[in-house]
């Protein structure tokens, strides 16, 4: 509903057929499930800077001009 | 036996066809055109007390006033049900039978019937509120249209409550309800799958969805160092006394939190209420749900202008589509009204 | 040596139960000696106290804080009816079975410690009579209830496999004491012969376990790191899988309704006759990420396919989350031609005019649907509650009337068919 009104919206989710299905459009696999932005098998600091990572990811997504639904993959 | 009012335009009552369509609201004694072929119908199990009459292009000219007379007149005649119409395909009639029909229902409790073509236009504004049979779609199916109409109409008279449409023969409300069956779910399926596999038909329980209109994209962010940018999450991250009481499953409503406490994370403590996911690894550290450490050194490295001084949250497990799509609408025009560029959210 | 996989079922049916001075079984009524049960169950010092109590269908009662539920069984000459947690390990399915058909062993507690998140036991609830006694399948059963109160100073993990333990300790102590009556049935579970002309059906029984609260246990471990895997029916009915799934009431399958998953007695019952039964793949759901639910169901759909398959009848556990992992599943085996039909719930909202599924795939065109976890079911005042006060819902008083959701009953809308309820179009 974000992006339907205007302003650039990016997910990030493990799940991203379910984003799809939803009808989001800039999709960014990320994470597990239960922290889509951490990963606690890491250290603290090698922890933040993945999410730093991730959340530059989506900055680029959210930058990144697009035609239709587009999962921008972690893989 | 059951009081009927019975609710018909100009043309059914013999008045004229589209030259009359101007006629007044007028109330008769008794059954009129159509009323007869439902009184025959009815047989010994009710009759027709009360006809309405009023012109398709006079109802719509003023329907407020027109729909005001019709209840005044079925509450002061007190009857055990209202049958509007058929009206078959008719544009303007069938609006009328299914506003007359529904404003009985809703502001006298009532019970009313209309009986229209399933693609007439007044099927999909009323369908959710009324209850409709499926007809022809013109006068020469009469003879079904009102043995479908009293057979649904009488039970509703009787008190009896709504049942699947398919068994009422009903044009479907849209709502689905959960009702005791004989015949086991193991049944079902194992039925089901042998049709399916003997290249039988077969009727799935529920239907797939239409797909959904693709959302046209937003236009991106040109310049994100220049940018504002918000964060959202659905994971259910509030403060620990979770202050909005926000639902933590088939959540109604949201909240925003400024990112300042969100950063001292004391006083309150931020933790997840969400009921679908394990939240201990995000009650550990919450920026592992609302990365603000991480977009905070973004913001300083001069990657992003600066980011949004509240973050939104709600709880997205078993939360129906319609309350989704409006809590995402309102908070995306209070992002737009705070000048936001672009938005983050994370999902669980 | 047993015959692999030819399982001889015997059946006493259970019309009342009773509680008197010896246990066991006399012309179908069961008389429970509670002192024994009690001090069965005491001899774990996890838990501190017992009250064993009778819930019949049509008393006006309510049974509250429901946990697991267990059918009373016992082998008949060698083995363990639940080997992982009861006896000796070894694999069952084969030999011979008594089963006690129409009561259960209801276990009731609340946890020692409090809870947070996820990973809880939530409020699950069953009505024995009146319009609720619709939204769960142990209304229709006589419930033998052993009220549990945990040790004070245990941790939840702790007590969650004391309850556990305690539950199929006095299914098997119940079952031992009916040995020498007659049974009432006798079944041979036997599906080594098929016959050519018939489809090959397979299910596809997808578990939740994500932790402790929400787990399933496959003889005496859990299934977090389950790969799909096969198993024969026979194992799945006599005690191979074990319930320790809290967390969602209206879906959990306890232990009873994995020995009597009713998709597996129908395919048992219709094997030869409409269809072979070609075996059971068994897969957790709740996979965390995408990647994870597509290797999990792509792999799935594999094994149906080594299988040799026509047919699979697929069913979840859970909501959402797990519709996920089942539908991708769906979709791999139908591209693999093979025909499917899915069990699913709804989640329509309490007014049921939203769509009700969690997540589709166009392949999903036979879906068989249970009901809806959205619908408030109005609860009269009962004259009698059994295991607590106050549900854990907004301190709601237990002894009603209240409004609950579907979500807090126990199995309403259980996926493998427990419950009778199907969700229609109005």
């Amino acid at each position: 509903m974000i992006e339907k009104n205007g302003v650039p919206s990016v997910l990030l989710t493990a799940l991203t057929a379910m984003a799809k299905v939803a009808g989001a459009n800039r999709i960014v696999a990320s994470g597990l499930i239960p922290h889509t932005v951490g990963d606690p098998t890491r250290s603290p600091a090698d922890e933040f800077i993945w999410r730093k990572g991730q959340v530059q990811k989506a900055l680029n997504a959210a930058a990144t001009p697009i035609e239709e639904a587009q999962v921008f993959a972690d893989w | 036996m059951v009081r009927i009012t019975h609710y018909i335009n100009q043309f059914f009552a013999g008045i004229g066809g589209e030259d009359k369509a101007d006629a007044p609201f007028e109330i008769r004694e008794g059954a009129v055109g159509p009323g007869r072929a439902i009184e025959m119908e009815l047989g010994n199990d009710g009759e027709i007390v009360q006809t309405l009459v009023c012109g398709d292009n006079s109802f719509h000219a003023d329907p407020d006033a027109n729909i005001a007379a019709v209840i005044a007149a079925v509450a002061e005649s007190k009857p055990d049900l209202l049958i509007a119409g058929p009206a078959f395909n008719a544009g303007r009639y069938g609006l009328a039978c299914a506003a007359v029909a529904t404003a009985v229902t809703e502001q006298l409790g009532i019970p009313a019937v209309t009986g229209l073509f399933p693609e007439a236009p007044a099927v999909d504004v009323y369908q959710s509120r009324t209850v409709m049979v499926p007809t022809g779609d013109s006068a020469g199916s009469m003879k079904d249209a009102v043995e479908a109409v009293v057979k649904v109409g009488l039970r509703l008279a009787g008190g009896d409550a709504l049942r699947p449409a398919v068994e009422d023969g009903r044009i479907p409300m849209g709502y689905r309800r959960a009702c005791v069956t004989d015949v086991p779910v193991a049944r079902r399926a194992t039925e089901m799958l042998l049709a399916k596999l003997g290249g039988n038909s077969f009727v799935s329980e529920v239907a797939l969805p239409e797909l959904a209109e693709p959302i046209p994209p937003a236009a991106a962010v040109v310049d994100l160092s220049q940018a504002t940018i918000a964060l959202v999450t659905e994971g259910g991250l509030v403060p620990e006394d979770n202050p909005d009481r926000i639902e933590s499953s088939s959540a109604t409503k949201w909240a925003r939190y400024p990112i300042s406490q969100l950063e001292k994370n004391e006083n309150p403590r931020f933790k997840s209420i969400h009921a679908g996911y394990d939240s201990q690894w995000v009650d550990a550290d919450p920026d592992r749900m609302v990365p603000l450490d991480a977009l905070s050194a973004l913001a300083a490295d001069g990657v992003i202008g600066n980011v949004h001084e509240y973050f939104y949250a709600t709880s997205g497990t078993g939360t129906t589509v319609s309350h989704s799509e409006r809590m995402g609408d309102e908070i995306a025009k209070q992002l737009i009204s705070d000048g936001v560029h672009a938005v983050l959210v994370t999902s669980t | 040596m047993r015959q692999p996989f030819s399982l001889t079922m015997h059946t006493i049916e259970i019309g009342d139960v009773v509680v008197g001075d010896t246990t066991g079984v006399i012309d179908g009524t069961l008389t429970i000696y509670a002192e024994e049960v009690a001090s069965l169950v005491l001899e774990d010092d996890r838990i501190s106290g017992i009250e064993v109590d009778i819930a019949r269908p049509g008393e006006s009662v309510r049974i509250v804080h429901c946990l697991d539920a267990v059918e009373p069984r016992t082998k008949l000459g060698d083995g363990s009816i639940f080997p992982g947690f009861l006896g000796e390990m070894e694999t069952v399915g084969s030999g011979e079975t008594l089963r006690l058909s129409g009561v259960s062993v209801l276990t009731s507690s609340l946890f020692p410690q409090p809870f947070s998140g996820l990973l809880q036991a939530r409020e699950a609830v069953v009505d024995m009579s009146g319009d609720a006694a619709a939204y769960s399948p142990f209304s229709r059963v006589i419930n033998l209830v052993l009220v549990l109160t945990p040790n004070p100073d245990i941790e939840n993990d702790d007590y969650d496999d004391a309850i556990r333990r305690a539950g199929l300790k006095v299914g098997d102590y119940i079952a031992k004491h009916a040995v020498e009556n007659e049974p009432d049935d006798t079944t041979l579970w036997d599906f080594s012969e098929k016959d050519p002309d018939l489809p090959d059906v397979v299910y596809f029984y997808q578990m939740q376990s994500q932790g402790r609260m929400a787990d399933t246990f496959l003889y005496g471990k859990e299934i977090h790191n389950l790969v799909p895997t096969i198993i024969h029916p026979n194992e799945v009915v006599d005690g191979a899988v074990v319930s320790g799934n809290y967390v969602y009431a209206c879906y959990k399958n306890p232990t009873y309704l994995h020995q009597n998953n009713p998709i597996i007695w129908e395919l048992q019952s219709r094997h030869g006759k409409d269809l072979n039964f070609a075996g059971v793949i068994i897969n957790r759901g709740h996979n965390y990420t995408q990647a994870e639910k597509e290797r999990s169901s792509l792999w799935a759909a594999k094994l149906a396919e080594f299988i040799g398959a026509d047919g699979a009848i697929l069913t979840p556990e859970g909501g959402g989350n797990a519709a996920i992992d089942m539908m991708l599943a769906c979709q791999y085996m139908e591209q693999a031609g093979i025909k499917t039909t899915v069990v699913s719930s709804e989640a329509a909202g309490t007014d049921g005019f939203d769509f009700p599924l969690f997540f589709t795939v166009p392949e999903a065109d036979a879906i068989v649907s249970i009901g809806s976890e959205d619908e408030i079911i109005p609860h009269p005042k009962v004259e009698r509650v059994i295991g607590g006060d106050t549900l854990l819902v907004d301190g709601i008083s237990a002894i009603g009337p209240f409004d609950l959701k579907m979500y807090f009953h126990y199995c309403g809308a259980s996926q493998v068919g427990g419950n009778v309820l199907m969700g229609r179009e109005f």
